[in-house]
C-alpha cells in the first residue's frame, strides 16, 4: 500500500511526503506579480516572491498584460508540516496562461504568509 | 514634447512603392545581368559557376538579411531621433513590420514601417480614432482557433494592423500562443486609448486631414 501511496504523492502537490496523506488546504490568496506579458522570468528564489508579491482581492484587480500569482497553503493534519504552492499565471480575458508552479516546503514564504 | 497639429503628416503610407520595387527588383536585375553575361561571353569553369551561383547567393542574402538589417538599423536611428526630440518612449511594440512607440506623458504616437523605413510618422494620439484587438478567431466547434492576433489602429481612413502573433498553424483560442498575443495586443490598445484621452485633454485635433 505504501508503494502506491508514494506513487500518488509523486503526482500530487497536496500530499505530505512524510505521512503520505492528503493535506488540507488552509489558505489561498491571489497576488499581483510585477512581470509583464512577454517578459516572464521564472524565479526559484523565495525571496523574490516575498519582496514582490502584492495581495489583491480578485483577478480584475490585475492590470492588463501583468502577471498574477495564486498561493495555496496546505497543512498536513498528521505531522503539521506546511507546504506553499505558487501558481504564476497571466490573466487574459477570463482565461489563464499558466506557468510552471513552484513548491516551497521549508517555510521560505513564512514572512509573506504573516504579512497577509 | 508637444506635437502640434501643423506638424502632423497628411497621410500615413505603410509602403513606399519605390523602396519596395527596388527591394524586390534588385536581385532580379542581378540575375538578368548575370544571364546576359553568361550568354554573351560563353563563360566556362569558375566564371560560369560564379555567374550562376553568385546571383543566387546575393538574392538569398538580400531578401533574408538585407531588409531586416536595414529595418533594425533604421529602428535604432528612429529611437535615437525620438529621444533627441524629447519623445518619452513609455511603451514600444516591436512588430515584425511596424514599430509602434507611444509617449503616454505627452500623448503622442510614433510609427515606423518595414517597407517605408525612411519615413517615421509622429502624431498626437488623438488622431488614433479607434484601436482594438483582433484575435483572428475562425472556424467553429473543435475547429475553432486562430493563427494570428493583432491590434488595429484606425487613423483617419487608414487602418494600421500590427501583428502580435502570427503562425502558419492554427492554435486553439486558449493556447498559450494566442493568449499571449491577445494580452500583448490588449496592452497596446489600452495604452493607446489612455493616450488618446489625454491627447484630447491637451487640445489636440482629432480629425485626420
Amino acid at each position: 500500500m505504501a508503494f502506491f501511496k508514494r506513487m500518488r504523492v509523486k503526482f500530487h502537490d497536496d500530499w505530505c511526503e512524510d505521512c503520505l496523506e492528503k493535506m488540507q488546504l488552509v489558505k489561498k490568496q491571489l497576488f499581483y506579480m510585477p512581470q509583464s506579458v512577454g517578459h516572464y522570468i521564472r524565479h526559484e528564489d523565495a525571496a523574490y516572491y516575498v519582496k514582490n508579491l502584492i495581495p489583491v482581492e480578485k483577478k480584475a484587480d490585475i492590470p492588463t498584460g501583468m502577471y498574477a500569482c495564486g498561493m495555496y497553503v496546505y497543512r498536513c493534519m498528521q505531522c503539521g508540516v506546511r507546504y506553499v504552492k505558487l501558481t504564476p499565471f497571466l490573466p487574459v480575458r477570463g482565461e489563464e496562461k499558466n506557468e510552471l508552479p513552484l513548491m516551497f516546503m521549508k517555510g521560505e514564504l513564512n514572512e509573506l504568509l504573516e504579512s497577509i | 514634447m508637444q506635437v502640434t497639429n501643423q506638424e502632423v503628416v497628411l497621410t500615413i503610407r505603410k509602403v513606399n512603392p519605390l523602396y519596395t520595387i527596388i527591394y524586390f527588383m534588385v536581385p532580379v536585375l542581378v540575375f538578368a545581368v548575370a544571364a546576359v553575361i553568361g550568354i554573351n561571353y560563353d563563360l566556362i569553369g569558375t566564371a560560369a559557376v560564379v555567374s550562376f551561383f553568385g546571383p543566387v547567393v546575393f538574392a538569398v542574402l538580400w531578401y533574408w538579411i538585407g531588409n531586416p538589417l536595414l529595418f533594425k538599423l533604421r529602428r535604432k536611428k528612429f529611437e535615437r531621433e525620438l529621444d533627441a526630440m524629447g519623445f518619452v518612449r513609455s511603451y514600444t511594440f516591436y512588430g515584425s513590420s511596424t514599430i509602434t512607440v507611444i509617449d503616454e506623458q505627452n500623448a503622442n504616437v510614433a510609427l515606423l514601417f518595414r517597407f517605408h523605413p525612411f519615413r517615421p510618422y509622429i502624431f498626437p494620439a488623438a488622431r488614433v480614432k479607434k484601436a482594438w484587438t483582433d484575435d483572428g478567431r475562425m472556424g467553429k466547434g473543435f475547429m475553432e482557433g486562430s493563427s494570428q492576433v493583432s491590434f488595429i489602429m484606425a487613423i483617419g481612413r487608414k487602418k494600421i494592423r500590427v501583428y502580435t502573433f502570427r503562425s502558419n498553424r492554427r492554435f486553439t483560442m486558449n493556447s498559450d500562443q494566442i493568449l499571449t498575443g491577445i494580452s500583448k495586443a490588449d496592452v497596446v490598445v489600452e495604452i493607446l486609448k489612455n493616450a488618446h484621452d489625454r491627447s484630447l485633454e491637451y487640445g489636440h485635433n482629432e480629425k485626420y486631414e
